[in-house]
């Protein structure tokens, strides 16, 4: 195993993957190259598919995660299928994303959050529709919500229609050219916050529900880890080709 | 002080430095009994234990009886959550929650499992008070149940979870009966789930104490 802060070495991008292809010829030693988060912006490097990139600062879950990905995860990086290693890749998905989850059960709010913490995501908890709608209303920085179906006062098909409608009448507003599209240095052209559905119950109403309210998908409480990579797959790159 | 203690006292110097640069505290459980001055060891902030050979005899016996404890306590703790497995009181999503644990969210499965005594208890006893009533709410009774079948299948309570999804078979069929006969197996359960998980909790405390690790398990 071989690990390289990126900073200590000052190789330009076209080096840095040739020095990797040096590395993926043979299956041993691995290497992974340590990368400050800020040089995101550096998308070139980033978008290289030989380099294995671990953010910085290193923590110890994720680097079990990227390094049992690189001895067990084969060549396919983003796609497996295999129970365990979609697990594992689900950390390349998650790392840094910032992620809303929604029950008014404290119990499973603890347990969600502490399931995508773990592969690194920043989780913010709500315990109601009305405090989800709260945090989504845009302009907002999540970049994912996880929404609880069957909660009192307000569920979640609901929460997620009001929520659709605030991004469509700002939507409009954008088409219009009447407001500003940046935030936090992105430009967004049309609001869509991904929302999936939790549920305890999977049927197949439910599901025809979700989507007519305006959710992108669903998955299973308590999460399941094949299910769960396949849905956040769906909206999000693995880490290695940030853009 | 002769040479011999000064070069000792260095060693023992050098030794208490490096001690206290270590995060967690190590225990000096034996001390040559050359050095029986324990002016000398104070000074060097050690921890005076043995100045005496019949007492270092003694430290050793005690070093080994803990050794044994832990040991005890370690297979009390490795059997109690074998068993709980294999009566079916937990289920697959324990093991899950303990993956979560780490050194970033080192106590997450007890404040999980404690949130859940809270939620469930508050639950539990809902249920009691409206079945108890006249008029009983079933509507209701069977949102607090689902609550509790949520919050157990999160955590992997499985004898919980189950006897919440029997009681919502006989909600949909409208079987009063059946909804009722549910609720002391659901008290009982919750009752055992408890006394189990918190004499879980209090052998890895234990366990911890007397200086151990806790036992991973595979299943």
């Amino acid at each position: 195993m071989v690990l390289i802060d990126k900073e200590t070495w000052s190789l330009e991008a076209i080096t840095w993957s040739n020095f990797a292809s040096m590395f993926t010829n043979s299956k041993i030693p691995k290497l992974f190259i340590l990368a400050n988060p800020a040089l995101k912006n550096n998308s070139q490097f980033f978008q290289d598919v030989n380099l294995n990139i671990i953010l910085k600062p290193l923590r110890a879950s994720m680097l079990q995660v990227s390094l049992q990905r690189a001895l067990f995860g084969g060549g396919d990086k983003g796609n497996c299928r295999n129970g365990v290693v979609g697990n594992l890749s689900l950390g390349s998905l998650l790392q840094g994303k910032r992620i809303l989850v929604v029950d008014d059960n404290s119990v499973n709010l603890r347990v969600a959050a502490g399931a995508l913490k773990k592969y690194g995501a920043e989780v913010t908890c709500a315990d109601s529709g009305k405090r989800a709608i709260e945090f989504l209303k845009p302009p907002h920085s999540f970049d994912a919500c996880f929404m609880d179906i069957q909660m009192p006062e307000m569920d979640g098909f609901e929460a997620t229609r009001r929520i659709r409608g605030m991004e469509a009448a700002l939507n409009d507003r954008i088409k219009r050219d009447e407001v500003c599209r940046e935030i936090n240095g992105k430009v967004i052209q049309s609001w869509h916050i991904p929302i999936l559905a939790m549920t305890a119950d999977v049927i197949q109403a439910t599901h025809e529900e979700c989507l007519k309210s305006g959710m992108d998908g669903y998955v299973s409480k308590p999460f399941e880890g094949e299910q769960l990579y396949r849905e956040v797959a769906r909206f999000f790159k693995p880490n290695t080709k940030l853009s | 002080m002769n040479s011999q203690d000064l070069q000792n006292l260095q060693l023992i110097q050098i030794a208490s430095e490096r001690i206290r640069n270590v995060e967690r505290p190590l225990s000096v459980s034996s001390v040559s009994p050359f050095i029986n001055n324990s002016t000398i060891l104070s000074s060097c902030g050690v921890l005076c234990l043995n100045p005496t050979q019949e007492s270092i005899n003694q430290e050793g016996n005690t070093q080994r009886e803990k050794a044994m404890d832990v040991n005890m306590l370690q297979r009390t703790y490795s059997d109690l959550l074998t068993s709980l497995f294999r009566e079916g009181i937990l289920n697959q999503q324990f093991t899950e929650l303990q993956q979560l644990q780490d050194e970033n969210n080192p106590g997450f499965v007890y404040e999980v499992v404690s949130l859940f005594f809270e939620d469930a208890g508050r639950l539990i006893n809902e249920l009691i008070s409206n079945f108890n009533q006249q008029a009983v709410d079933y509507k209701k009774i069977d949102a607090y149940v689902h609550q509790l079948k949520g919050s157990s299948a999160s955590i992997g309570a499985e004898k919980i979870r189950s006897v919440c999804q029997t009681f919502r078979e006989y909600y949909d069929k409208n079987d009063i009966q059946g909804c009722y006969n549910c609720i002391q197996p659901l008290n009982q359960e919750f009752v055992t789930f408890k006394s189990k998980l918190e004499a879980l909790f209090t052998l890895e405390q234990q366990i911890v104490a007397a200086g151990g690790s806790i036992p991973m398990m595979r299943h």
